[in-house]
């Protein structure tokens, strides 16, 4: 049983489609919705929510139709029994925190020693006993988000829904909250659908991602394979720390594809074999700057992809160094740490051969 | 600057206010130093009529008060929260009265509403048959709907703000845990409007108190209200 099943929503707000076409399903764990603001995914979020209807599609939760716009089912959200944690946390200003929490189950008209024992456990839950005489606004951003989670997670929902719950917060609180958060719903057990356009959060939290633009869904998979093969342009760019360049597949083997690459110089580059493509056809390569090798000295025989290149500059950030090098028409920014230097740098430049491994190149052939 | 300013408004503000206050203390003419006295207290609070001018000053104050901000504020929620159509229209409607001189709506009102001479009250009798003089502008029920009207204003711009910028999301997380949409506006919207309400219904209410235009065209004594009695006995 798919506890969420989405297919074919359309939405289009004016000209703009924010939604478009969009399917998928999930089970359980974590699943995020990646992508740069506009893409979509705060929508698709509402839409499951129903506080957003589509122009198009179903959503189905649990097996149960909640929305489906060609049989003319809209489950309001007040039945929909899901959590929605939001951006801006939305605590009620005029009620305490226990009032906050206790709001949805004093809806189920449940006893009132359950319904302060449900309140309690949910406040212990993400640390917040003792607190619940305060107002929100006496309480801390972190705090009032974790007030806004015990509001969602108190009511025992199907499903929670996170729409960049930590965006509102500090740098070091928005890391130490992720993984809490990670923490919080793997102990509750509770499926999650978390909305980030920040990678690192994506996948930090999450069990899946889903990577979206222009209302599209580009990429669903695993965090890693997101990370290693990335399956669209899009998706590489937006991961971030790889090189995208255009390159040409030159012969297919087996396992392995020889690609030209024009901004080396048309050197050959092997990596591994893309699904589809022939001989011929123009593709992308993705390259993971991070696991380049750089050295002084030729690399010994067999070596995976060996280029040349003459190194610019070397540059300090923090604890990280960045070395400029020139390959062909191309400048690549190798980053390592400064107590492990991938090279030797004597002098103020000259000749440099770097390594690029094959499993840190991938290849994307668009259709 | 900022000191010159506040003591040309205070000037013009508090000097008549300073001179009415000595006057009320003096029996003789303006200018004309005789001694201070407390006679015209003595005499205003001495009247037998006092305790029933001041509830009906009250009566007519909060009525008015309450109906006028009220509606405003209904009216500001349908503007700012609803897909009403045709709300671009109301907009700016409920300012209109700001524009119109008050003895003007009050007469307006009179020939609408006067017990034998009204439009409502005839139109009554000619279509219905109905001889009761349902409509009475004199009356206190009359009184407070004409003031009452000319209170939505202030309700409306007190509490038209609030709803503009209320933040949807509030509303949202309700439905979400459960909340019918009825049940979401009492429990979580209107109590937010609460405090701009409440500012905007101590202003009408203390509008009504020193209200002078739609008392002043009550027929029967009876109704009168202290505010207009008391300027009225000064003319009398």
């Amino acid at each position: 049983m798919a506890i969420l099943k989405v297919q074919g929503l359309i939405k289009a707000f004016k000209d703009v489609r924010a939604l478009d076409n969009v399917s998928f399903e999930f089970d359980k764990g974590i699943l995020s919705f990646l992508g740069p603001s506009g893409c979509g995914k705060t929508t698709l979020l509402r839409s499951i929510a129903g506080l957003e209807v589509p122009d198009a599609g179903a959503i189905s939760i649990a097996d149960q139709v909640q929305t489906s716009v060609e049989d003319g089912i809209l489950v309001p959200s007040y039945a929909r029994k899901i959590g929605f944690v939001f951006q801006n946390y939305a605590l009620w200003p005029h009620m305490t925190v226990f009032s906050n929490v206790a709001f949805g189950l004093k809806l189920r008209k449940l006893k009132k020693e359950e319904i302060n024992q449900k309140v309690l456990s949910a406040l212990e839950l993400v640390g917040l006993q003792g607190r619940e005489e305060r107002y929100p606004s006496q309480l801390s951003g972190g705090q009032q988000q974790r007030v806004a989670l015990a509001r969602s997670l108190a009511l025992e929902p199907r499903l929670i829904l996170l729409d960049e719950p930590l965006s509102n917060l500090d740098a070091k609180l928005r890391e130490e909250m992720r993984v809490e958060i990670r923490k919080l719903i793997k102990k509750v057990g509770i499926s999650a659908l978390y909305v980030t356009h920040d990678q690192e959060e994506a996948f930090t939290i999450s069990d899946a991602v889903i990577v979206m633009d222009a209302g599209k869904i580009l990429q669903y998979a695993a965090p890693d394979d997101i990370y290693n093969h990335p399956a669209h342009s899009f998706v590489a760019s937006f991961i971030g720390h790889a090189m995208l360049m255009d390159a040409k597949i030159a012969t297919m083997q087996e396992a392995t594809v020889s690609v030209t690459v024009p901004e080396f110089n048309g050197a050959t580059l092997v990596l591994p074999a893309p699904k589809q493509g022939a001989a011929g056809d123009a593709c992308k390569i993705v390259i993971r700057t991070t696991e380049i090798r750089l050295s002084n000295e030729k690399f010994p025989e067999g070596t995976d992809n060996v280029l040349e290149g003459m190194m610019t500059s070397r540059e300090h950030r923090g604890g990280l160094l960045d070395h400029r090098v020139q390959v062909g028409a191309k400048e690549i920014v190798v980053t390592s740490h400064k107590l492990c230097p991938l090279i030797r740098f004597n002098g103020d430049g000259g000749k440099t051969f770097l390594s690029i491994d094959k499993s840190a190149i991938s290849i994307i052939v668009d259709p | 600057m900022p000191l010159l300013a506040s003591a040309i408004a205070g000037g013009a503000i508090i000097t008549p206010i300073v001179i009415v206050l000595v006057k009320s203390l003096s029996t003789g003419k303006l200018g004309a130093y005789v001694g201070f006295t407390l006679a015209n207290y003595l005499r205003v609070f001495g009247d037998r009529d006092i305790l029933p001018l001041l509830n009906n000053s009250i009566l007519y104050a909060a009525g008015s008060a309450l109906l006028g901000t009220g509606l405003g504020a209904l009216l500001a929620w349908i503007v700012a929260r609803t897909n009403t159509p045709g709300k671009t229209l109301v907009e700016l409607m409920p300012l209109y009265p700001i524009l119109m001189p008050p003895i003007m709506k009050n007469i307006a009102w009179i020939l609408l509403l006067a017990p034998k001479s009204g439009i409502l009250n005839n139109m009554l009798q000619e279509y219905l048959g109905i001889e009761a003089q349902i409509f009475n502008a004199f009356s206190m029920a009359g009184m407070v709907w004409v003031f009452g009207l000319a209170c939505v204003p202030l309700g409306y711009l007190f509490l038209l703000p609030v709803f503009l910028s209320f933040d949807p999301s509030l509303e949202e997380s309700a439905y979400i845990a459960g909340s019918r949409p009825v049940h979401t506006t009492l429990r979580i919207t209107f109590p937010l409007a609460v405090p701009a309400f409440l500012s905007a219904l101590v202003l009408n209410f203390l509008r009504g108190l020193r209200s002078f235009e739609t008392p002043s065209f009550r027929e029967r004594r009876e109704i009168s209200t202290s505010s207009s009695a008391g300027s009225t006995t000064r003319w009398r």
